[in-house]
């Protein structure tokens, strides 16, 4: 099944989905988180892994995201946003061989963020980010 | 949908099951405040595990950032129409439930 396929299962299709992209030095997001999550491995840059998000999120309170990873063996996907006080916003475990290396959840944002999805496979981690530049109607602090 | 309850939808596309979950539930951050400034507690759902034929087979975290009403979808493959698929989670506070449907076409 394609992507846009996928999107559309998950009632995403009807928005513009933005590719990620590719982080130059992912140790500059979420820095202290993301090594308490890998410890010392390093990260890889991987723009197999998609983030779907509205560039500009019409309603703060329920932001959609979708992640898929098309990275092979695909063990872990782990979601994380910076500047809010709790960084780390779902992982799941996608070693069962049924389950397909996707997610998708909606998640509430205070302001702008960067969302970085974080992937474990036998071989190492992979990481790409994508950025929320804008919200509508923010929850409340 | 009163609080904890759990709807479950799955479809079948091609060779791949959508799992639709949606779980009633406050989430709350733990960082808002009330109308008289109080910070609202914490109360959020921690952990979503997905059974397929009572085998586990996805396990997901999640934090407090997840949206009031989670709502999570997830993919599979290899499943079969008329199978059992159970959903349990469980909140910061210790509550807990479960709900499960049959996989359908």
């Amino acid at each position: 099944m394609h992507r846009r396929d996928w999107l559309k299962q998950l009632g995403m299709g009807s928005m513009s989905v933005l590719p990620a992209t590719v982080l130059a030095d992912a140790s500059l997001v979420h820095d202290t988180v993301v090594q308490s999550i890998v410890g010392h491995a390093p990260v890889k840059p991987d723009d197999r892994i998609a983030l779907y998000i509205r560039e500009h999120a019409e309603n703060g309170a329920v932001v959609p995201v979708g992640i898929v990873s098309d990275v092979p063996d695909t063990r872990k996907i782990v979601l994380l946003v910076d500047g809010h006080a709790r960084t780390k916003v779902a992982e799941i475990d996608t070693s069962h061989a049924m389950l397909v290396p996707r997610l998708s959840t909606h998640i509430q944002l205070t302001h702008a963020a960067t969302l970085t999805a974080l992937v474990e496979t036998p071989s190492g981690w992979h990481v790409n980010s994508a950025q929320i530049k804008s919200l509508g109607e923010s929850c409340e602090q | 949908m009163s609080t904890g309850s759990v709807s479950i939808r799955t479809r079948n596309v091609d060779d791949t099951t959508f799992v639709e979950l949606r779980i009633s539930h406050p989430m709350e951050p733990g960082t808002r405040k009330d109308k008289q400034g109080v910070v609202i507690p914490a109360w959020f759902m921690t952990n979503i595990q997905v059974f397929y034929k009572d085998m586990s087979v996805a396990n997901l975290e999640l934090g407090p950032l997840v949206s009031r009403n989670p709502a999570v979808s997830l993919a599979m493959k290899g499943t079969q129409v008329g199978e059992k698929l159970k959903v349990t989670w469980v909140d910061n506070r210790g509550v807990v439930g479960e709900s499960s449907v049959k996989v359908v076409a």
